[in-house]
């Protein structure tokens, strides 16, 4: 059986299933009789008690190897200890004649709100350690022993819901082949964890605690994205050779990640990174990376019910400058109603992609708009802070978000609020319209960078989300580097900077391509890094001129795609 | 009943080491001990021998708080949490 999943983390990984079931406990409300409270009670400090030995002695053994990580159980001891949590359970089975199990999963599920509510991000967090104490309780109630990911005796594919920081602080790296879970995207926990160990990991697969169990063969195509349970003797072979091919060309390649991205002949490129969060292994690819050409900035919005203060957004913005210690280019709000955003209450739209989003909803609520531009304007203080607009299809658009920039800015002069001089404002270069009057947009913005995930939707009509579409999603389709050329060759001979962030960027079949068409910037995600560079120090910008008049005679996406992989196959896997 | 007030001076507010401090301090002390923010939106006052409750109250740089303690060391423990608190909790600017 094959199933789809988000690759977060590069790499094939082949070997058993352990899944690792943390979740599973039962809770009954069935109440007890006022003869049974002592005896409950008992059972209470019993199960507390247990508990309180399985984190003492994690507690013991990370401190051995990894103290930073024991302070995770620490905070979890602490709140096991917590007096009003303890009086609130024991409240619960004397008065309200709960059963322990159920006193643990209210006064726990009441005190997570608590917190879960909380304006500040940091406050919000700690809910989750609460949830990790209750889910300890109860599985210690259920008589269910830890499983424990420090002490795995063969290596294993662990197979999870949900990975949480207490479930992957005592886990042994060398034993893992790969990660799959349930839940989880790009910026969750198991995604984190695995690229910093640089584990091979599919996540957000649909229903894959009820597919996989304990000993089942699986492969894990970190690559393309797919799970195999069960694989045939046949794919299998295929895979150990895919996996081979990998590691081999991921071993050369990993050597071009420290070098300059400059091509065979000499000229110099500037290779950038995409960001989304201040994640820890990403800051280390930073030292790799020229610049970062795309700041994200919706994790602010996405992660809580309340929208970010101007003062969170400060501190962020800040803190991304000076961490990276590079240029940034933040993009303004890109959100619409297709996402389930809390904090912005979007009303449903027939056609998301094709409705209120990205500066478009900026302009519908220019108040959170604002408070952003405040926000990035104060941290243009401290660093090489650049704005860029998305969802931009009209000069009226450029003129409104210019006006506005400039009323806060003035504003915050007035005001003698500390700010950069100058900040450089661009566009994304993601609907058709705005790379056809690229002339004319050249003479109104600072920089632009050619998003190609949404070109590539709003140029082909296809619904990136359908998955029925997927075949019509042809980031190879000759349209789209004619597009692309065209934008490129009058942004340049206006003058403005053109960089590539969205997905071809980061492709070394495609890069080539677009040095042909004249782009000198790209961003990318940090695991692309050493795969562009490797192509780029290998080809001459005449090779890249003639790939990139051949791409654009070619008919249709795939013979484009065979025509590259054939005449780059050297560098690429 | 001992009531005095202070104003949190360190970068983090309650959060995190200075958190689980402040709770270890007041858990010394035999008297009850009740705390709660001032400051525009007032909070009810919560145990500050209860780490999630300390947590709740989402206690920033700049707030200013108020502790009460009833029982018969009450005086020393509003003093100490109180000292504990003006000393911005050891973080160096």
């Amino acid at each position: 059986m094959r199933c789809k999943g988000n690759p977060v983390s590069e790499g094939l990984g082949i070997g058993e299933v352990y899944s690792y079931r943390t979740m599973e406990f039962t809770v009954s409300s069935s109440p007890i009789s006022r003869e049974q409270v002592g005896q409950n009670l008992a059972e209470y400090y019993r199960i507390k008690e247990k508990a309180a030995a399985e984190l003492k002695a994690i507690i013991d053994q990370l401190q051995r190897e990894q103290p930073d990580k024991a302070l995770i159980f620490m905070a979890h001891q602490e709140i096991l200890d917590d007096e009003a949590i303890d009086e609130k359970i024991r409240h619960e089975i004397t008065e309200n004649l709960s059963n322990p199990t159920w006193a643990i999963y209210t006064v726990y599920e009441e005190f997570g709100q608590l917190l879960k509510n909380m304006k500040k991000q940091v406050f919000r967090e700690r809910a989750q350690d609460i949830l990790d104490v209750r889910n300890r309780l109860l599985r210690v109630a259920n008589g269910i022993i830890a499983p424990n990911l420090n002490s795995l005796d063969k290596p294993v594919v662990i197979a999870a819901h949900d990975l949480l920081p207490s479930d992957t602080a005592t886990l042994d790296r060398s034993k893992v082949v790969a990660i799959i879970t349930e839940t989880g995207g790009e910026t969750s926990h198991s995604a984190i964890i695995a690229r910093s160990y640089g584990i091979p990991a599919l996540l957000g697969i649909p229903g894959l605690m009820n597919k996989v169990k304990d000993g089942d063969r699986v492969v894990v195509d970190a690559l393309d994205g797919e799970l195999i349970i069960d694989p045939t003797e046949e794919e299998l072979a295929e895979y150990a050779a895919k996996r081979e091919r990998y590691l081999k060309w991921a071993t050369d390649t990993e050597a071009y990640l420290g070098k300059k991205a400059v091509t065979k002949d000499g000229v110099s490129l500037e290779v950038g990174l995409n960001i989304g969060t201040v994640e820890e292994s990403r800051v280390k690819q930073a030292a790799y990376a020229d610049f970062i050409g795309l700041f994200r900035t919706e994790f602010l919005y996405l992660s809580s019910p309340e929208l970010p203060t101007e003062e969170e957004q400060y501190e962020t913005y800040k803190q991304v400058l000076e961490t990276f210690q590079r240029p940034v280019v933040l993009r303004t709000l890109d959100i619409g109603g297709d996402k389930n955003v809390p904090c912005l209450a979007l009303p449903k739209e027939d056609n998301p992609f094709l409705g209120v989003r990205g500066l478009r909803l900026c302009f519908d609520r220019p108040e959170i708009f604002q408070t952003q531009l405040r926000a990035a304007l104060r941290a243009s203080a401290h660093g090489d802070l650049s704005l860029m607009l998305p969802m931009v299809t009209n000069l009226d658009d450029i003129y409104q978000a210019k006006e506005l920039i400039n009323t806060v800015r003035q504003e915050m002069e007035e005001a003698g609020i500390p700010m950069a001089p100058k900040i450089k404002v661009g566009i994304m270069v993601e609907v058709p319209s705005v790379a056809l009057i690229a002339d004319l947009v050249a003479k109104e913005v600072d920089f632009v960078s050619i998003g190609t995930n949404d070109l590539c939707q709003y140029t082909l009509a296809v619904d990136r989300q359908n998955q029925r579409m997927a075949d019509y999603y042809q980031s190879y389709h000759p349209a789209l580097f004619r597009l692309i050329g065209y934008a490129t060759k009058h942004f340049l001979a206006a003058g403005k900077p053109v960089s590539v962030c969205g997905e071809l960027g980061g492709d070394p079949l495609a890069v080539p391509v677009l040095i042909g068409l004249g782009v000198r910037r790209f961003s990318m995600n940090p695991s692309s890094i050493a795969k562009v560079k490797r192509v780029i120090t290998h080809l001459t910008i005449d090779h890249a001129q003639e790939l990139a008049d051949q791409v654009q005679t070619l008919a249709t996406a795939g013979q484009v795609k065979r025509f590259l992989e054939r005449e780059l196959k050297d560098y690429i896997c | 009943m001992y009531a005095d007030q202070v104003v949190v001076i360190n970068k983090t507010g309650l959060h995190a080491r200075p958190a689980y401090e402040f709770v270890n301090m007041a858990k010394r002390f035999e008297s009850n001990i009740m705390m709660r923010r001032l400051d525009g939106s007032d909070t009810e006052a919560i145990n500050a021998k209860s780490i999630v409750f300390v947590l709740s109250l989402g206690i920033c740089e700049g707030d200013k708080i108020e502790i009460v303690a009833d029982g018969d060391d009450e005086k020393e423990a509003v003093e100490a949490l109180v000292k504990l608190v003006a000393s911005g909790f050891g973080e160096a600017e």
